[in-house]
């Protein structure tokens, strides 16, 4: 293999840029992130966070 | 105007014509600024526009006739006569889907990424449209890099720069805040913030000049060690955040010369970037200034060494947008570096010596005023 | 009996964040008795000092928050981490969310806002650690 490059380690790459790259990231108000959080069962209510 | 008076004003010539004249392809091709070519049914390529020719050194067409696309760029899987469809990995080449695509629906649209024999990615917008006749298709090539560079480069700079706004705008509603007990203690670190805002913002918009060559230098009488403080200044709170000490040493250059302050920075800044992020916790990355033979060299030198690889490719085209990295990257720090400061850029990377990047310029020393 | 005071450990590589958090979380009688400006430290600070809270950025050199809050949680299940950040994609929000962070706020909330919402997590959490120890 040649000492310029690791064709494995640049297809790896390619794959994280391309996942890197087309990401069209979703964003969210606070609000959304709060509705989120219960949803997931995160409330802050009491007993919620014992563990 | 009707046909009937074309014909009595230009005896013998049918407007048709003229206009068939100025409608044709090639010269329709010529003008576009992005590559086009026409392959026949077997992806051989038989005509190409100046773009297209221009981008592989303004070769003549003879050159390109008769190959496939894969074999012109270079494409690892081109091997052997036939070219492009023949290895396994064609399939999942989106230039081979687009064909396809335009066989099937009338139009192919598809990105592709083509890695070369040398370890090259070249990345694309192809558009593939069948022809009307004979088989083959017009192809149109659109060069993704720069887009692609500059869209992760600006994600990066908007978390920046709205992570720096939340944090002043909290600061001033602290001092609009009577409960708060804060207010003037509070000016210089709002003064502060505000101005890292404006150099962030300041830094995007040059790059984007430069960018698009629209950039006009402007040249003033500049001190070394102003630009080695402010550049150390500037990473220091990144720096203290990985553990590394920066260190601005002694200028051996003349007191001022004359060079374009915002683009040196900007250049020096990405050097020492670099620099900071190869570095680990606990090292030192030094600052330097000297001048040498009509030229001034600033560099920066860090304990470690470069891999092989980023020895290859750092002022090359990167392949990868390199995660959400920040900078603008050393290869584009090059070529401003040699468009507009008419510099060079190099480094020097040994086991036991570490590495070190440096930026030479023209050294046009400042006449006294008096 | 009176309530102890909560303490916090603050995780943010930029300074005037940390200024303005660190003003908000004193204000409310809570002590900070940590700052971290990157990812490998606040790992460090919540091993010496187990706070109440931790308040964490995501974007942080040497080691990311998203990260930092999955090693947190494993060598420390209980835990009580919060994500203080800019980033705002579903993904990272959700993800964060389900490996265990107690919540997540955007910076970009107005003071009084995220003033509001570290109350009502620290009244949570001193009353179920009550709880907990009764």
């Amino acid at each position: 293999m040649s000492e310029r490059f690791d064709l494995r380690q640049m297809r790896e790459e390619i794959k994280l840029d391309e996942k890197i790259f087309r990401a069209k990231p979703v964003l969210l108000i606070q609000k959304e992130i709060n509705e989120m959080r219960e949803k997931l069962g995160k409330a802050k209510t009491k007993g919620r966070l014992a563990t | 105007m009707t046909t009937e008076e074309n014909t009595s004003n230009t005896a013998g010539v049918k407007p048709v014509g003229a206009w068939a004249g100025l409608c044709s392809a090639e010269l329709l091709a010529d003008v576009v600024t992005d590559r086009v070519f026409v392959i026949d049914e077997r992806f051989k390529i038989q005509c190409a526009n100046k773009d297209f020719l221009s981008a592989f050194g303004n070769v003549p067409l003879e050159s390109v006739r008769g190959h496939t696309l894969g074999e012109v760029l270079d494409c690892r899987h081109a091997v052997g006569r036939g070219a492009c469809g023949c290895s396994a990995d064609c399939e999942g080449c989106g230039w081979f889907q687009a064909v396809g695509q335009s066989v099937r629906e009338g139009l192919g649209e598809q990105e592709c990424r083509i890695l070369t024999r040398h370890g090259d990615a070249l990345d694309f917008a192809v558009r593939v449209l069948p022809a009307q006749a004979g088989g083959g298709c017009v192809c149109g090539l659109k060069d993704l890099f720069e887009a692609k560079r500059l869209r992760v480069l600006e994600r990066s700079f908007f978390h920046d720069v709205t992570n720096l706004a939340a944090g002043v705008r909290g600061l001033c509603e602290l001092v609009e805040d009577p409960e708060s007990g804060q207010g003037e203690e509070l000016r210089p670190l709002i003064h502060d913030g505000v101005s890292k805002l404006a150099d962030e913002i300041e830094r995007l918009r040059t790059l984007r000049v430069a960018e698009n060559g629209d950039l006009r230098p402007w040249f003033s009488a500049v001190e070394p060690g102003a630009v080695l403080r402010a550049v150390a200044a500037r990473f220091q709170e990144d720096a203290s955040a990985r553990h590394l000490e920066v260190v601005v040493s002694d200028v051996a250059a003349p007191a001022v010369f004359e060079t374009d302050r915002e683009l040196l920075t900007l250049v020096f800044g990405e050097l020492a970037r670099n620099a900071i992020e190869a570095s680990t916790r606990g090292e030192r990355v030094t600052l330097m200034c000297m001048a040498e033979g009509g030229q001034i060299a600033f560099s920066v030198h860090n304990p470690k060494v470069l891999d092989a690889r980023t020895r290859a490719y750092i002022f090359e085209r990167s392949f990868t947008t390199k995660g959400p990295g920040k900078g603008v990257g050393a290869y584009r720090a090059k070529l401003i570096a040699e468009r507009y400061l008419k510099g060079t850029m190099g480094f020097i990377s040994h086991v036991q010596e570490g590495t070190t990047f440096f930026l030479k310029l023209p050294l046009a020393v400042v006449k006294s005023s008096t | 009996m009176a309530s102890r005071e909560t303490r916090v450990v603050l995780v943010d590589d930029e300074i005037h964040i940390r200024y303005l958090i660190r003003s908000i979380i004193r204000a409310e009688g809570y002590v900070v008795v940590g700052e971290a400006n990157n990812g490998e430290d606040a790992i460090e600070l919540y091993r010496k000092h187990l706070p109440d809270l931790i308040l964490m950025d995501i974007n942080l050199p040497l080691k990311t928050g998203d990260v930092v809050l999955s090693e947190i949680l494993k060598e420390f299940p209980a835990a009580k981490v919060v994500m203080l950040t800019m980033v705002a994609d579903i993904d990272t929000v959700k993800r964060c969310l389900e490996m265990g962070a107690i919540d997540y706020i955007l910076k970009n909330n107005p003071v009084d806002e995220i003033r509001r919402m570290l109350r009502e997590l620290v009244a949570s959490i001193m009353s179920t650690d009550e709880e907990v120890a009764s």
